[in-house]
């Protein structure tokens, strides 16, 4: 079981956030297939938020795939996400380059702020790319 | 709905239940002195004018306390209208709407009417209860003094305090403290008021309505040197006289002596007979010659008991109207 | 979806002074509904003639399909500051409860004053804040409404208080899909437990919609200085700004904005919110502006 919380700061609408919350939580292996989710009620009681939000990310979740809702027992994850250990080797060498990488920024001088915002306009642009080649 | 009237208004009825029960106790314990006195100096089987009997209990009755007592038990009574109405009716509806649980009260699944109707009729029935009980009590007590005392029952001073009427006061005092309460919405200005206003209905019977719900009986009679009550001369030598009233214990409403020219009586006097020259008796010989005619206008003791219902019918119908009001005004005016 | 409230036309005035000006509003069932404004808005006015607590000068009102009454079983209402006897007992309170309102569900009011953990012996006038406004939160849904009315609920309460409050409130509302409108001005509170914002102003109603729509439809525009009323039909200016080079708006549309001249952020509910207060507050050069 998992546990909400949300950030009212972050600009992210709230159903969003759960949405991530359980996406992040099953690629970290939180959650794997079969575990239940925490019920509607629980949810709200704990986070003090509208159920509507609660019951919309659930169902975001279904639509992806991820969870599906089995009447009187609760919301149940059906799949597993990246979280094994096939798909942490599978990843391991591009976590090596992005290491490396990092040590030459490091080296170059770039303190970690300039870094950060390095990597975020390059995925920005990147992603932006990737997306105007399609559409 | 009753629990609630109940819960919220047991610590004011339990504090004047207190003083009425103490009153009542107090009296219960001296009646056998009093009604003892009144047997002994031959007062309760006297009939007649019973001079001898009346001074010989008058003189006696303030020994062991027995006056004190009569005179608590009817202050206590005519203060016990002006007590509901500032401790059990202003604050009833105002320290709702001061506090603001009028705004929960009201959202339970229970009407303002019905709200309003179990606390008038809740807690006027005890504020009749008690008024009544003490009211029993006194009436019954004083018996022996009001027939021993100048004053009879049916004068201001005493009527208020005797028979039926303290209910009639008790409870038009309490159904005025709520809806000025339910008015002013303050509970502090509430509590002044009420006791203004009872203290108003208190003095408005006797100098205002209640001579008027009995017609008076009128007397008429040659003058006599023997039933003068009072002879005032004054520096402009003008006189002004009144008779006793022919009937014993009654309420004089008007006494005038008039001249032989139908108009009230003041002189000239003749100053070699009457004022500092003469003496009383040569003054009284005088003004038996002048054809004097004395003319009272009274209630007679025998009226109590028919004035008594009548006042507390009037009572009763403006405390009916003023409740049709308060359960009106509640419906539609207050939030 | 059916409407729990529906007003047309609704006006109520002390004496002189307007409260509230020709409100015409559908409220939706199965939502929990914010009311925000600035004080004195109106919002109070609106929650009493929901209730039935205040008669309306002029216009109509419909409560669940009937003219509203106070003392019925179907509306609960927490007041302003929410009021409780205080000379009466926590246990006192809930048989208050339990007497006056057939519907009473005992288990549940009884329930959730062990998990508050509140003393029933308690007086509640030596309550805190937070347990008072629970209590009285008891006594408004124990009596099983369909439609719950909070003015103010949590105004006056601590952060912690307010947060168990609104936990409170949600899970009985996810619990038992009760309507719920609540009053506040606190609008990081709203942000999170409301899915329909009405925004009140100045006693008018400027804005009411589901959240959602409310944040799609809403965009803030920032570029180089100009005549709002260039943008087009269609388009809503609820608020502007305007330096001698930069103009940004905060504007309604339902289509997307695409003149690239624009640059287009989202608006959070606290922003959208503030935009239709200021809105009310503009001066009459900015009016005549709007109207061209």
């Amino acid at each position: 079981m998992i546990e909400f919380h949300l950030d009212s700061r972050s600009g992210v609408s709230p159903y969003l956030q759960l949405v991530q919350q359980v996406r992040q939580a099953m690629r970290l292996g939180l959650l794997k297939d079969g575990d239940r989710l925490p019920t509607v009620k629980d949810v709200v009681a704990r986070v003090a938020i509208n159920p509507n939000t609660v019951l919309k990310a659930y169902r975001e979740l279904e639509y992806e795939g991820l969870v599906q809702p089995r009447p009187g027992l609760g919301t149940f994850v059906t799949r597993t996400l990246g979280g094994d250990d096939d798909s942490r080797a599978a990843h391991e060498p591009l976590r090596q380059e992005l290491t490396e990488w990092f040590e030459r920024a490091r080296k170059a001088g770039l303190d970690d702020e300039v870094v950060e915002a390095l990597l975020l306009s390059t995925f920005r642009e990147f992603s932006e790319e990737r997306a105007g080649r399609r559409g | 709905m009753i629990w609630l009237t109940w819960r919220q208004f047991r610590v004011q009825a339990w504090v004047i239940a207190a003083l009425v029960a103490a009153v009542v106790a107090t009296l219960l314990v001296a009646a056998p002195g009093m009604f003892g006195l009144y047997r002994d100096t031959g007062l309760a089987a006297c009939t007649g004018a019973c001079e001898s009997a009346s001074v010989a209990f008058a003189k006696q009755v303030d020994n062991g306390g027995l006056f004190g007592a009569y005179l608590v038990g009817s202050a206590v009574l005519l203060l016990l209208p002006a007590l509901i109405g500032v401790f059990w009716g202003a604050p009833l509806v105002a320290r709702e709407l001061e506090s603001g649980t009028h705004r929960l009260v009201w959202n339970q699944t229970v009407s303002r009417g019905r709200w309003l109707t179990v606390k008038l009729a809740g807690i006027g029935a005890v504020a009749i209860l008690a008024s009544g009980l003490l009211s029993l009590v006194v009436t019954w007590f004083s018996v022996p003094i009001d027939r021993a005392g100048d004053f009879g029952r049916v004068t201001p001073l005493l009527f208020s305090s005797r028979g039926v009427v303290p209910m009639g006061y008790a409870l038009l005092a309490f159904v005025g403290g709520l809806a000025i309460g339910m008015l002013t919405r303050r509970l502090v200005v509430a509590m002044a008021l009420t006791l203004v206003f009872v203290v108003v209905t208190q003095l408005a019977a006797p100098f205002g309505f209640r001579e008027h719900l009995v017609t008076p009986t009128s007397s008429s009679s040659a003058f006599e040197a023997g039933r003068i009550q009072s002879l005032w001369i004054d520096p402009e030598n003008r006189i002004t006289i009144q008779l006793e009233s022919p009937a014993h214990s009654s309420w004089v409403l008007s006494n005038v002596t008039v001249g032989p020219d139908g108009k009230e009586y003041h002189g000239p006097v003749d100053g070699t007979k009457c004022g500092r020259a003469g003496g009383p008796d040569e003054c009284h010989a005088w003004l038996a010659q002048q054809g004097l005619v004395s003319k009272i206008d009274y209630i007679p003791a025998e009226g109590f008991w028919a004035l008594q219902w009548r006042e507390l019918g009037v009572l009763l119908v403006t405390t009916g109207l003023l409740s049709a009001f308060c359960l009106w005004w509640i419906r539609r005016r207050v939030s | 979806m059916s409407d729990v409230v529906t007003i047309k036309g609704l006006t109520k005035k002390y004496g002189r002074r307007t409260a509230l000006a020709d409100c015409t509003l559908d409220i939706p069932a199965g939502h929990v509904v914010g009311l925000v404004g600035p004080n004195g808005a109106g919002k109070s006015t609106l929650l009493q003639l929901t209730c039935g607590l205040l008669a309306p000068t002029e216009g109509a009102i419909e409560v669940l399909g009937a003219a509203p009454m106070s003392g019925s079983p179907r509306v609960g209402f927490v007041a302003q500051d929410t009021p409780v006897y205080a000379g009466l007992t926590v246990a006192e309170h809930l048989r208050l409860g339990a007497h006056l309102n057939p519907g009473w569900d005992a288990t549940l009011a009884d329930g959730r004053i062990a998990e508050l953990g509140l003393d029933p012996r308690q007086r509640a006038g030596k309550l805190s804040g937070g347990q008072r406004a629970q209590l009285a939160l008891t006594l408004a849904i124990a009596k099983r409404p369909e439609l719950l009315l909070l003015d103010e609920p949590v105004a006056a309460l601590d952060p912690l208080a307010r947060r168990e409050f609104l936990q409170g409130l949600m899970s009985y509302a996810a619990e038992h899909g009760t309507s719920v409108v609540m009053s506040s001005h606190l609008v990081a509170d709203l942000e999170r437990v409301c899915d329909y914002l009405i925004v009140l102003v100045a006693s008018r109603v400027r804005v009411a919609g589901e959240v959602e729509e409310l944040l799609g439809t809403h965009h803030r525009l920032s570029g180089a200085r100009r005549d709002p009323g260039e943008l087009g039909p269609g388009r809503d200016v609820i608020a502007e700004s305007h330096t001698d080079v930069q103009s940004t708006l905060v504007v309604r549309s339902s289509a997307p904005i695409e003149d690239p001249s624009w640059s287009v952020d989202g608006l959070n509910l606290e922003d959208l919110v503030l935009a239709y207060m200021s809105e009310a507050g503009r001066s009459g050069r900015d009016r005549v502006l709007e109207k061209r």
